[in-house]
């Protein structure tokens, strides 16, 4: 299969007033073309800095890649100038962000962002280019395109900015889409009606598409692959059929536990993870999730736990998996 | 400090494990979770003001500006007290003389020379430095108090009071500030107190805007409705949240209020609106410096170092309170 | 009716209001001196005193003279000066429009400079080129105008002049650009300070927008990035402010154009206050106090068009 993207032990360290924040602790991660990688997580766990990283968007300094590459469609990212970035971005790679009402500036037209990029990237006449703009609204379902494109972002609802954010990121046939948490700010049926749009471009144009969620229900249906992290690092990726069925890692285990399920009684509890994850200012030297953990031992505190091949494009990263390990592998609490 | 907690940091990054070697089985001995770490904060936690005040500290600029105007404080309230001559003694004979003269006939010296009457410029900046201090700081506190004192009503109270007060200040902020000035100043006899008054009349308006939107904010912000439904009494909400909010705007707009007022004073002795003769004020010193600027420029140029030095000082000084008081700068 | 005309008609109407008050108030202290306005400064002869009594409704009571004052007001008619029985109107039409000429000057080149140190500044944030603009903006808002321009006054005008044997810039007047550019700048360099702070500010606080960012990931160049996307956006709070600076400015101008000695309404109105000539001083602030309120409602109705935001909400922030 086609690598779109491809990172390898990437670090990101964040350079603050009281020390180094190490937000990205060695991460490695594969895209294929028209697959849907999801990252999962709780928030401050480095799956939206990782995401950036990938296009460079995080400001530099304070943030720095200690290490690492990037390799994005034979580019090499960590070592690209910003100007080669520039031509990079929204060609290769695009993204959509978290808040919509943010997103958009309040002072231009919404064709008019749309037409910017497609006039710069493309070379097209600006008249091809309008027509090209309401395309692309239409495609993203927004009704009555023509009028709509000559509007300003804060006559949208939220919905319908961030499909014109979806719009805006498509507009030249980027091979990656990185949608970070692209439903967290919407009402819960504009949601279902935003990852409908994002399947079903997906399955149109063979895009690739970086899912980052802290919302397991939504990987579900619509990832091939899902990459858990935690403290910085991946700590299980696999198929979503591995990580929803065949779950190595207790830090997945105890998230798939957490989500309330249309079984769940009413009286019955939600189940959360207790404690907090560690700061990344003084990262353990062991395990991350080891305080957490219940079936916590000894080497978990003392050495960072190394990547374990579970099945066919199936790692976990947990003691529990060495071939050492005396009890039964893969028997999590 | 900074660097102590590098170190630490260094030695504690993650431990791999030789998987070369087999891991003894007593390594896999099962401890749990562990709930003294579980929350342990690694970050140094500050307060707020604490945070302040540490940068504030550390910034040299706001050293400077405080040393520079504590000493022109203290000789406005002492210099003039110890010099041998008044504000307003003339040496006729001895007249725009240049800095360090001294009058053969009296003996007489002069530090910064004398002026068009033969006054000692020294002797009259220090006092010029009394007024134009009295008056600029007087009217920043009762730009403040009065300020606080509308704007908290307004803003507290909202609804029908908060718009008709608003309005009128619209209104009253509407009438361009040294319009409103000049028009008191002349109908009013020239004196200090006439000063303070007319200054004083509309210069409120900014801090009351200021104040009514930070209470109007502080109203509405989640962290109050938070401390609200956890039972916290008012006055511990005025005390902890709204007192430090309020307190630093009104610091800020003090400081950044008294160079206006000391520029104001200047500006209006220019039109002849200022202290009426022989008083002295930084204002009076340059329109009269100003006069004998091209033959005697030295004497403009002591009353324009003290009156730039001053408003430099403070605006200074107000710029850095700003950035230390501002929760978004603090990392 | 659209929110942006209820917008507009609602700053008509509280401007209207306070120019009322300010005429107001400029009628009451002038009752409030002692005896009647026109028994000060020089006797004027008894026939024309007489007329000018009826004129004004001295002979009558306070608000009927009131009512007088405003509708002389409306009208165009300031009051006459006392000492030389000239009408205000004619000394202001005289010397407004020289006022009005350096005070355009100064704000136009406050308003472009003041923009671009702001946006040079934000931009390179941090490194010299921020250190040295912010440096001036410092010393504009720290420096009078009127010592500025004493200083420009004396080095450029007096010792270049000295030192070339050229007349580079003038010293005094107002003829020609040579005698028109270092007063401009002396008035202007307060307010070009106070605009680039601003706009850093302003800048800084729009570059750290979220849709910066999605501008950023679209490829777009640092260029684009700040013309395009920023320096709109970023303009908004620089010109809520222009209002009041414009006052600063025009009002500013009366001291600068004494310094180089400017026949502007600064003149006539100095002459006119060590002259005690009161109904002078209460005309000419009267009329640039209205004109100023004028100013900014101008400003504010520009404000209403370029911020598409009123459109909507029909306020502003």
């Amino acid at each position: 299969m086609e690598k779109v993207l491809e990172i390898k032990d990437l670090r990101v360290s964040f350079d603050t007033y009281a020390g180094e924040v190490q937000a990205v602790r060695g991460v490695d991660l594969t895209v294929n073309k028209g697959e849907v990688v999801a990252i999962v997580g709780e928030s401050g766990c480095g799956k939206s800095v990782t995401a950036q990283t990938v296009m460079k968007l995080n400001p530099m300094p304070p943030a720095r890649i200690k290490t690492g590459s990037i390799d994005l469609c034979g580019r090499d990212i960590v070592a690209a100038s910003e100007k080669e970035m520039q031509d990079i971005r929204g060609e290769l790679v695009s993204m959509i962000f978290q808040d919509p009402m943010t997103c958009m500036n309040p002072t231009m037209r919404v064709g008019r962002q749309l037409t910017e990029t497609l006039i710069k990237k493309k070379k097209i006449e600006k008249k091809d280019a309008e027509a090209e703009a309401v395309r692309l609204l239409k495609l993203v379902q927004i009704p009555n395109a023509e009028e709509r494109a000559k509007q300003y972002p804060h006559e949208y609802s939220g919905g319908m900015r961030q499909r014109a954010m979806i719009a805006m990121a498509l507009a030249c046939g980027p091979h990656l889409l990185i949608a970070d948490e692209p439903t967290t700010a919407l009402d819960v049926t504009v949601q279902a009606q935003i990852m409908e749009l994002l399947v079903k471009i997906k399955e149109e144009t063979q895009t690739a598409i970086i899912l980052i969620t802290h919302d397991l229900g939504v990987v579900a249906n619509l990832a091939d692959r899902v990459a858990v992290m935690y403290a910085g690092k991946i700590v299980e990726k696999g198929s979503a059929r591995d990580i929803f069925y065949n779950t190595q890692h207790p830090y997945t285990k105890a998230l798939l536990k957490s989500l309330p399920t249309v079984d769940t009684k009413k009286d019955e509890k939600l189940v959360s993870i207790p404690g907090t994850p560690p700061d990344l200012f003084a990262p353990p030297k062991g395990c991350g999730f080891a305080s957490r953990c219940e079936s916590c031992m000894k080497i978990c505190k003392e050495y960072q736990p190394p990547t374990f091949e579970v099945g066919e494009s199936h790692e976990a990263s947990c003691w529990r998996l060495h071939p050492d390990f005396p009890g039964e592998k893969g028997d999590v609490k | 400090m900074k660097t102590k907690q590098k170190t630490v940091i260094e030695k504690i990054s993650d431990v791999s494990y030789d998987m070369s070697v087999p891991v003894p089985t007593e390594m896999f001995s099962v401890i749990g979770t562990d709930a003294g770490s579980m929350e342990a904060i690694a970050r140094p936690s500050i307060s707020f003001t604490k945070d302040a005040f540490n940068r504030l500290k550390k910034s040299k600029v706001a050293i400077v500006c405080t040393i520079v105007l504590l000493i022109i404080i203290l000789g406005a309230i002492f210099i003039p007290m110890f010099t041998p001559y008044s504000y307003s003694e003339q040496n006729t004979g001895f007249s725009n003389k240049p800095m360090f003269s001294t009058d053969p006939i009296t003996g007489n010296f002069y530090l910064f020379g004398t002026d068009e009457l033969g006054r000692d410029i020294f002797t009259r900046v220090w006092y010029g430095a009394r007024t134009s201090m009295t008056v600029a700081v007087s009217v920043a506190l009762i730009d403040c108090f009065v300020g606080v004192v509308y704007g908290g009503i307004s803003g507290y109270f909202g609804g029908r009071t908060d718009t008709v007060m608003m309005r009128i200040l619209e209104i009253i902020s509407g009438i361009p500030y040294l319009i409103i000035v000049i028009l008191l100043m002349t109908v009013m006899n020239p004196g200090l107190t006439t000063i303070i008054v007319a200054y004083s009349l509309t210069g409120w308006t900014g801090m009351a805007r200021l104040v009514r939107g930070q209470v109007i904010g502080l109203k509405e912000q989640e962290f109050v409705i938070a401390a609200q439904t956890m039972g916290a009494s008012s006055s511990r909400i005025i005390k902890r949240h709204l007192v430090p909010n309020i307190l630093s705007v009104i610091i800020v707009n003090i400081t950044l209020d008294i160079p206006s007022v000391i520029f104001t004073e200047a500006f209006l002795s220019l039109l002849g609106l200022g202290m009426p003769a022989p008083m002295s004020s930084w204002g009076v010193m340059a329109n009269d410096g100003i006069k004998m600027f091209q033959m005697y420029p030295t004497q403009l140029a002591v009353a324009a170092t003290f009156i730039c030095v001053t408003m430099l000082s403070f605006n200074l000084l107000g710029d850095q309170l700003r950035d230390a008081f501002d929760p978004k700068l603090r990392r | 009716m659209s929110n942006q005309i209820k917008y507009i008609l609602k700053r008509v109407v509280i401007s209207l209001i306070t120019i009322l008050v300010l005429v107001v108030v400029t009628f009451l202290l002038m009752q409030l001196l002692p005896g009647d306005p026109f028994i000060s400064g020089k006797a004027l002869p008894p026939a024309v005193e007489e007329a000018v009594k009826a004129k004004y409704g001295l002979d009558k009571s306070v608000p009927e003279q009131l009512i007088m004052y405003l509708t002389n007001f409306v009208q165009g008619d300031f009051g006459i000066s006392i000492p030389d029985g000239r009408a205000v109107s004619d000394v202001i039409g005289e010397a407004f429009p020289v006022s009005f000429d350096l005070g355009i000057r100064a704000l136009i080149f406050a308003f472009i400079m003041g923009i671009l140190l702001g946006v040079v500044a934000a931009v390179k944030r941090g490194t010299a080129w921020d250190s040295t603009a912010m440096f001036f903006a410092l010393i504009g808002v720290s420096v009078p105008s009127f010592i500025m321009g004493s200083i420009l006054q004396y080095f450029l005008g007096l010792k270049l002049m000295q030192a070339t044997g050229m007349q580079i810039f003038a010293i005094i007047g107002w003829n020609g650009l040579n005698s028109k550019i270092l007063p401009a700048f002396a008035l202007a360099f307060g307010s070009m300070a106070t605009i680039s702070r601003l706009m850093r500010t302003s800048m800084l606080d729009v570059l750290s927008q979220d849709y910066i960012k999605t501008a950023k990931s679209k490829g777009l160049n640092q260029r684009e990035i700040v013309w395009r996307h920023s320096v709109k956006n970023a303009i908004m709070p620089v010109v809520t402010v222009m209002g009041p600076l414009v006052a600063a400015v025009l009002t500013g101008a009366f001291v600068v154009e004494n310094i180089f000695s400017i026949p502007g309404m600064g003149k006539y109105f100095v002459q006119a206050i060590q002259t005690r000539n009161y109904t002078m001083i209460a005309g000419t602030t009267a009329f640039y106090g209205a004109f100023l309120i004028f100013a900014n409602l101008v400003v504010d109705i520009i404000y209403g068009f370029i911020d598409p935001r009123i459109k909507l909400t029909g306020r502003r922030d």
